[in-house]
């Protein structure tokens, strides 16, 4: 009898006791899960370490391809599994990657996630869902460069796997723009990098054309009014990385 | 020869460790200087204790009151308010000296440039109440604290230093916490987020700070200034939503 492949969780967290300990139960199905911590502040690392599969290492953030990649290097085992503490690995979901990686034909799966905002799922904005990669192989796959909006690069065949997967990043409003805030300032070090120059269209143009994009092609405005608030926080957070860029050539914070 | 009339300047603070010494430094001429501290949880007391007259602590409610409680305990026959991220000049100083020797109102307006990204903003300059004779002088209005005096208002020529701007995230973050006390004095009053609040309020906002206090004359900072203050209006909106649903 052929054994079951093992797999490896891997996971990367900063202050996620509230999120945590479901999060951990909901990866029974792994044989070990590496947590990379970025120095949490609050009680991860306690209830990380009373997990018994969990092997805990720590490192100072820098971006997260880096820490992504760093962390898929602790794991021991072939095949990954990589989902962020805010999604909800259902019982279906992973059943189908057991049964799955019994004969994989491909080297990476997809899953298409569902994004909930202020307790609701949102079914337009042009959020309403994606692809993303959170099975693969380890041997073939790899974390690109990019600061923010990391893709997983798989070299080899690829599918996506029926069962979706809820994601809930909405904890508090003041924790949504947060992230906003520190993906715009990530974006604007990236724009600096290539050595882009913020102009006029960029302050004048961009954050309205992100509103309207998400508002009314994207048919935001079904999502009542969580479809506007989304729409006007994208477009405050485009006008922000200009503003950003805009301090980072004139050395000013 | 006459009697100098005497000066109290009251300086209300939450956690302003980093602000305070050069604040308190700068009027170090008063007679009298009352802190009234909505207890900092930094070491804004421990730095400022020993340059001050009296430390008042009292649980902040809004800013109308804790400053109208600070104006019971002063004694000097004018008064100063400041903040803890503002500065008396030399200039200032020398002015306000003179004034209250020879007064011809009975409170006086100061300017307040901004001083933010580094540079002065032509536009957003404000000329605000804050030296009065002490008698008749009280603070009303929860959100927007107004300072009134008896008599009449007369107007300083030199400037009050500013420092608002430490970085772009904390000035985002600050109207991000000050939209929440904002969002909850509307929801004591009963008023609801409508949809008319969402597209309007930000934009009026944005325009009022841009064209018409001439925010487009300071480039790149003018227009943060006019975008960050419609997000704010957003922000305050957002959140009064949030309070009728029982969310954060």
């Amino acid at each position: 009898m052929k054994n079951q492949t093992k797999i490896s969780a891997v996971i990367i967290t900063l202050n996620e006791q509230k999120a945590l300990p479901a999060f951990l139960d909901s990866l029974w199905f792994a044989d070990e899960i590496i947590i990379l911590d970025s120095y949490s502040t609050d009680s991860t690392l306690a209830i990380a370490k009373e997990h018994q599969k969990v092997k805990v290492y720590q490192r100072t953030f820098d971006d997260f391809s880096t820490q992504k990649n760093v962390a898929i290097s602790k794991a021991t085992h072939d095949w990954i599994v990589f989902f962020d503490p805010d999604e909800k690995i259902t019982k279906q979901l992973s059943q189908e990657i057991l049964s799955t990686l019994k004969d994989p034909k491909a080297i990476a799966y997809y899953v298409n996630r569902e994004f909930h905002f202020m307790g609701k799922q949102i079914k337009f904005s042009g959020l309403q869902n994606d692809n993303v990669i959170r099975l693969f192989n380890k041997n073939y796959c790899a974390y690109n460069d990019n600061l923010v909006h990391e893709v997983l690069k798989a070299s080899g065949k690829t599918a996506t796997l029926k069962n979706k997967l809820p994601h809930y990043t909405y904890t508090t409003f003041d924790n949504y723009t947060a992230k906003m805030h520190r993906y715009s300032a990530l974006k604007a070090k990236m724009l600096y990098n290539k050595g882009i120059k913020p102009k006029g269209y960029h302050f004048f143009f961009r954050p309205w054309y992100r509103f309207i994009n998400q508002y009314f092609f994207k048919l935001g405005i079904l999502d009542g009014k969580r479809g506007f608030i989304l729409a006007y926080t994208s477009a405050f957070s485009v006008f922000k990385r200009y503003v950003n860029l805009w301090l980072l050539y004139r050395n000013i914070k | 020869m006459q009697k100098t009339p005497t000066l109290t300047v009251i300086i209300p603070t939450f956690n302003e460790a980093g602000y305070i010494e050069d604040a308190l430094k700068s009027v170090a001429f008063a007679d009298e200087i009352i802190l009234i501290d909505s207890f900092s949880e930094d070491a804004t007391l421990t730095l400022a204790t020993p340059h001050v007259s009296k430390v008042l602590s009292r649980e902040f409610d809004n800013f109308s009151n804790q400053k109208n409680e600070a104006l019971k305990h002063a004694k000097g026959q004018w008064v100063l308010f400041l903040d803890a991220d503002e500065r008396v000049t030399q200039s200032l100083e020398k002015e306000i000296k003179e004034t209250i020797q020879n007064p011809v109102h009975s409170g006086y307006k100061i300017n307040f440039p901004h001083f933010y990204m580094n540079r002065f903003l032509y536009s957003h300059s404000d000329d605000v109440l804050r030296l009065v004779k002490r008698e008749g002088a009280h603070f009303k209005g929860e959100v927007h604290e107004k300072l009134l005096c008896k008599g009449s208002v007369g107007r300083l020529k030199n400037k009050m230093l500013h420092y608002t701007y430490k970085d772009l995230h904390s000035y985002i973050t600050k109207k991000e916490s000050y939209a929440w006390f904002q969002a909850k004095q509307q929801y004591a009053k009963g008023k609801r987020a409508t949809w008319m609040h969402f597209w309007f309020k930000p934009l009026f906002r944005f325009v009022k700070s841009y064209i018409i206090k001439g925010g487009y004359k300071d480039g790149v900072p003018g227009l943060t200034v006019a975008g960050v203050n419609a997000y704010g209006v957003f922000q305050r909106y957002v959140k009064l939503h949030l309070l009728h649903k029982s969310m954060e």
